[in-house]
């Protein structure tokens, strides 16, 4: 059944549906009340009651037969109907094919953009996970005693859980960590692995796409080095060779056996993450000296609740067995915020991930295609408009063949509906090659944010929803209006403006007024955050940022111990400060915007002050590496180790708010490392730099030592003298090789791209608004050229008598493009307060700029203005030239 | 094929039938329904009375065509009670009815002079 068809026939559908039964007893009473009047007829004629009677049923041919027939009338009228309304639409289209292809583009791109972002918002933020009966799992989540909420639980937990208690039909605990990974003696590689209760596939649902998963033995229990890969690290590493299964893999140096690949549409129960390969937990009480990882002490836990067993209900459970479990439990007494109670949610959807952020953005998007949509459909209502009036006289022929006004109205909406039809299509086809688009926008941190933006069911109802609507809403009014009484005069050859005429020119003034007010509004909000955008940019505190390479290292602490990680870090120090390209190197545990985020130190000085500061640990030569001058002090030095005295470096915020205007040289302060006060002498003073965060004015920061720290997972950071990184990095590649082979290298960026990281989300933002705010502006720019255009045809026989009358030729000009103007100047008094509005909802998302920013609002004015001039001129000019004489005679 | 509509001869002699097309049919039902409202029976009974029994619609095409009728909106339908307690379905004109029937008579009569100022033409 065509979709049209579905459109017009529901609601005479659903009253038939209903009446169905009804209408078709009816039916059968008035056949049977026929057969009784006509078999009376016949007595009354003389025949025997029996003989009228089968005389009677005679006649009429057979109950159902006519009962079938009276059906068929009733339904064939329809179908005929919509079949030549079709056929008719697509003539017509046909017919101006230039007409129809800007129609179907505009909105193809206003539909396009909306599902775009659509998609990625569901993808990011609503899609349920491709699991079976995703609506029956539930997220454990601890509350601490601070109030504080977290998906961090301990593991055996998970095992009272599962050991029978009712409530839930099974459980399973995740956790990730980074691993070295190698294959075939090959260098290693590091990888994300994610560990797992050995039932994690049965437990979704989810059947791998080669091999079997876990074995069985470990799913019993009886745990064996096995692991599974993801589906695109199989692609990417082993180009889909099926061969491997079966094959051995190093994790951190220990061998296990490939036996299985997760299918192409799993990704991970986080949103937005997604692991190399998964391996399996292993039982209570053992471990693997070569990684920690299979034995976690915490993980998340997800849940399947029995069925019958409502959330709440199971909250309450859990929650009982949870006390239960924490009084016994001894590791949990002894943490620093303990869990107090349990809390479930729905599982649905997976853990938010990193991608939670983007959830503002995303949805102030949804809104800006919104209006981008409208402002496309307004456009398409005034073209249909202005096509409609043209055809006025062909819809009075045909009024007064005989087409009720019904039908015709119906005829003019099939158009429009075909138009959204075709233009739906080309929006999702739009959609589809935008993927990788978006991908681009998404930051690429120490654990790359994946999507999986392939449209689902939802995006399709979405589309086709927003499709019909829009057919709707364009054709709706056009149909009406050009349908009106009146319909008589279009058959006579005038072309004087009736009365319909003017409503309608009215209406189109309105609906460009209405446009260019959306386009202003969209267009200073893009120019809101263009600026913060820029501002952002700009204010990089770090010089050169393009010559300083960034290398990520994770010696396996399970291989490597602490003196070993010493010993390493200061030999690839040695090694790199010598090459010949590289002006500093040094190593920093996180480093300028290090994506792990944040790390946090509390700093006393002897009278009792405390600071609560971020903090870094870094090696010598750090902050000349980055840029960071030295305001006071010294910097760390080869001298200062395990054995010396503990130092630090502090920034000048941290100097100020402990010692004020005094010197912080020589200072003695505490601060707690493992729970112990340790004393630190301040040995430095820098300059403040907000280092983990652009947005907002740095906390204070204090520096530690590497040595005296200990290195776990550095950055190495090295400037370079020349912008020619490539050889450099191939350069360290090599060095790192020749000093380990067992520690790979990864994330190698400069310094720039973490930055530019850092903003991935005010790019998306500010780039789709712009591009947002050109489409409307374009939309506006063509809907009031074809206004003012077709304007001028109506009034060429006005504007020939005004010259013939003596008017000069630039005062019609000036008359016309007056007129386009003042709708413009309508439309800008209406767009500014809007503006303002919707600047002060945005205002949260926006750096340093305000939102009253009398510098956009007056640029996008301008820019408004003078594009509207431009389309008002090009008629404005065809009016200039009109001859009086061919203007008169016209018809 | 049935007939829709036979042309009877005065003296009950079923000649060769002429076949009308559907839309005559048509005119002439919304044409008895404008004289009053009836149930379907009576209309065929009324057709059949006032054109002197030329014109008999047969049953088998009489209610497929009313119901046609009320779906293009042009005639609508109500159960009433009759006098003897009989439970019926009376049909009766809608103005946009009443509209189609103007335009419908128009058109045949113009048919039908045209056809008739061809058929009085002498012959040579």
């Amino acid at each position: 059944m065509r979709p049209e068809h579905w459109l017009f026939t529901i609601p005479l559908r659903l009253r038939s549906l209903f009446r169905w039964a009804q209408a078709d007893q009816e039916l059968d009473d008035e056949l049977r009340d026929h057969l009784e009047r006509k078999t009376e007829e016949y007595v009354a004629q003389g025949m025997t009651q029996e003989e009228a009677h089968r005389r009677a049923r005679f006649d009429l041919g057979g109950i159902e037969q006519t009962k079938e027939k009276c059906r068929d009338a009733r339904r064939v009228n329809w179908i005929q109907d919509l079949a030549q309304d079709l056929h008719y639409g697509v003539r017509t289209l046909r017919k101006s094919p230039g007409f129809t292809a800007v129609a179907i583009l505009t909105l193809a791109l206003g539909i396009g953009a909306n599902t775009v972002i659509f998609n990625t918002a569901n993808a990011a933020l609503w899609r349920t996970l491709p699991v079976t009966d995703p609506q029956s799992l539930v997220r454990l989540i601890s509350v601490r005693q601070d109030h504080r909420e977290s998906n961090i639980l301990p593991v055996e937990l998970a095992e009272e859980l599962r050991r029978g208690h009712d409530i839930f039909s099974d459980v399973i605990i995740r956790d990730d960590d980074g691993l070295s990974f190698s294959y075939n003696g090959g260098s290693a590689e590091r990888v994300v692995g994610e560990v797992v209760s050995p039932n994690f596939f049965d437990f979704l649902g989810v059947r791998p796409v080669l091999g079997q998963g876990f074995s069985s033995e470990a799913r019993k229990g009886q745990w064996a080095p096995e692991v599974v890969l993801s589906y695109r690290f199989w692609r990417r590493r082993f180009g889909g060779d099926p061969h491997i299964l079966g094959q051995t893999v190093r994790l951190n140096n220990y061998p296990f056996t490939i036996v299985g690949v997760s299918p192409q549409d799993f990704y991970s129960l986080v949103v937005g993450f997604e692991p190399e390969l998964r391996v399996p937990q292993m039982p209570r009480g053992q471990s693997l000296g070569q990684s920690e990882l299979l034995s976690p002490s915490h993980a998340e836990i997800m849940a399947r609740l029995n069925p019958g067993i409502g959330i709440v209900q199971a909250e309450a459970a859990t929650d009982a067995v949870c006390q239960q479990f924490l009084r016994n439990d001894p590791a949990n007494q002894h943490e620093v915020n303990p869990t107090r109670d349990i809390r479930l949610a729905p599982g649905s959807r997976g853990w938010q991930g990193d991608l939670a952020q983007y959830r503002t953005s995303l949805l102030v998007l949804v809104g800006l295609a919104a209006v981008v949509l409208l402002v496309t459909s307004f456009n398409l209502t005034s073209m249909l408009l202005a096509r409609a009036t043209t055809r006025r006289r062909e819809l009075a022929v045909r009024a007064a063949i005989g087409a009720g006004r019904g039908r015709l109205v119906r005829q003019m909406f099939t158009e429009s509906v075909l138009l959204a039809i075709a233009a739906g299509a080309a929006g999702l086809a739009i959609m589809s090659s935008t993927g990788s688009t978006i991908r681009g926008f998404l930051p690429k941190g120490h654990i790359n944010v994946v999507l999986d933006l392939s449209p689902d069911l939802r995006i399709l109802w979405f589309t086709t929803g927003l499709t019909l609507l829009a057919g709707v809403i364009i054709g709706l009014v056009p149909a009406l209006q050009a349908t009106r009484n009146h319909l008589t005069l279009g058959l006579k050859s005038d072309s004087a403006a009736s009365i319909g005429d003017a409503r309608g020119a009215m209406f189109r003034k309105s609906l460009t007024i209405a446009q260019v007010a959306l386009s202003l509004s969209l267009l200073t909000i893009a120019g809101l955050f263009a600026r913060s955008l820029a501002n952002l940019e700009t204010a990089d505190p770090f010089p050169q940022p393009d010559r300083v390479l960034l290398f990520r290292m994770k010696p396996q602490k399970e291989l490597y111990d602490g003196e070993r990680i010493r010993v390493f870090t200061s030999e690839v120090l040695r090694r790199i400060s010598t090459l010949p390209e590289v002006k500093f190197a040094a190593l920093a545990e996180e480093g300028p915007y290090g994506s792990r985020g944040a790390m946090h130190a509390t700093v006393r000085a002897s009278d009792g002050r405390t600071v609560h500061s971020d903090m870094d640990i870094v090696s010598p030569a750090f902050f000349a590496a980055v840029g960071i001058p030295l305001l006071n002090g010294r910097d760390f030095s080869a001298q200062d180790n395990k054995t010396s005295k503990p130092v630090i470096v502090v920034d000048e915020n941290l100097a100020r708010q402990l010692f004020g205007s005094g010197n912080a040289i020589g200072k003695v302060v505490e601060s707690p490392v493992h729970e112990k006060d340790v004393a630190f002498e301040i040995i430095g003073v820098v300059r403040a730099s907000r280092y983990y965060d652009l947005h907002q004015s740095p906390p204070p920061m204090v520096f530690f030592n590497l040595q005296q720290a200990g290195p776990y997972m550095p950055t190495l950071h090295v400037r370079v003298a020349s912008a020619d990184a490539g050889t450099v990095v191939s350069e360290v590649r090599r060095e790192f090789d020749l000093i380990d082979k067992g520690v790979p290298i990864f994330d190698v960026k400069t310094l720039q791209d973490r930055a530019t990281d850092e903003l991935a989300q005010q790019r998306l933002v500010s780039d789709l608004a712009g591009a947002f705010g050109a489409l409307a502006l374009t939309l506006v720019a063509v809907g009031l050229y074809g206004l003012m255009a077709f304007s001028v045809a109506q009034r060429t026989r006005e504007i020939g008598i005004r010259v013939a009358l003596g008017a000069e030729r630039r005062q019609i000009m000036s008359l016309v493009a007056w007129q386009g103007m003042r709708i413009v100047l309508i439309g800008v008094a209406l767009g500014l307060p809007a503006s303002f509005i919707l600047a002060r909802l945005i205002a949260g998302m926006l750096y340093n700029v305000h939102p009253d920013d009398l510098f956009s609002f007056a640029t996008m004015t301008f820019i408004v203005g003078l594009v509207s001039l431009l389309a008002c001129y090009l008629p404005a000019r065809r009016a200039m030239r009109v001859d009086p004489m061919v203007a008169l005679r016209y018809e | 094929m049935e007939e829709v509509l036979v042309s009877v001869t005065e003296d009950m002699e079923m000649s060769k039938p002429s076949d009308l097309v559907q839309g005559t049919l048509d005119m002439l039902l919304l044409k008895i329904l404008a004289l009053e409202p009836m149930n379907g029976f009576a209309v065929s009974q009324r057709l059949k009375q006032v054109s002197g029994d030329v014109l008999q619609v047969s049953d088998g095409s009489l209610y497929p065509s009313l119901h046609k009728l009320e779906q293009e909106g042009w005639i609508t339908a109500e159960w009433k009670t009759s006098e003897y307690g009989r439970r019926a379905k009376y049909y009766s004109l809608t103005r946009l009815g009443r509209r189609q029937l103007e335009r419908e008579a128009d058109n045949w009569g113009r048919l039908s002079s045209a056809i008739s100022r061809v058929i009085k033409l002498k012959e040579a």
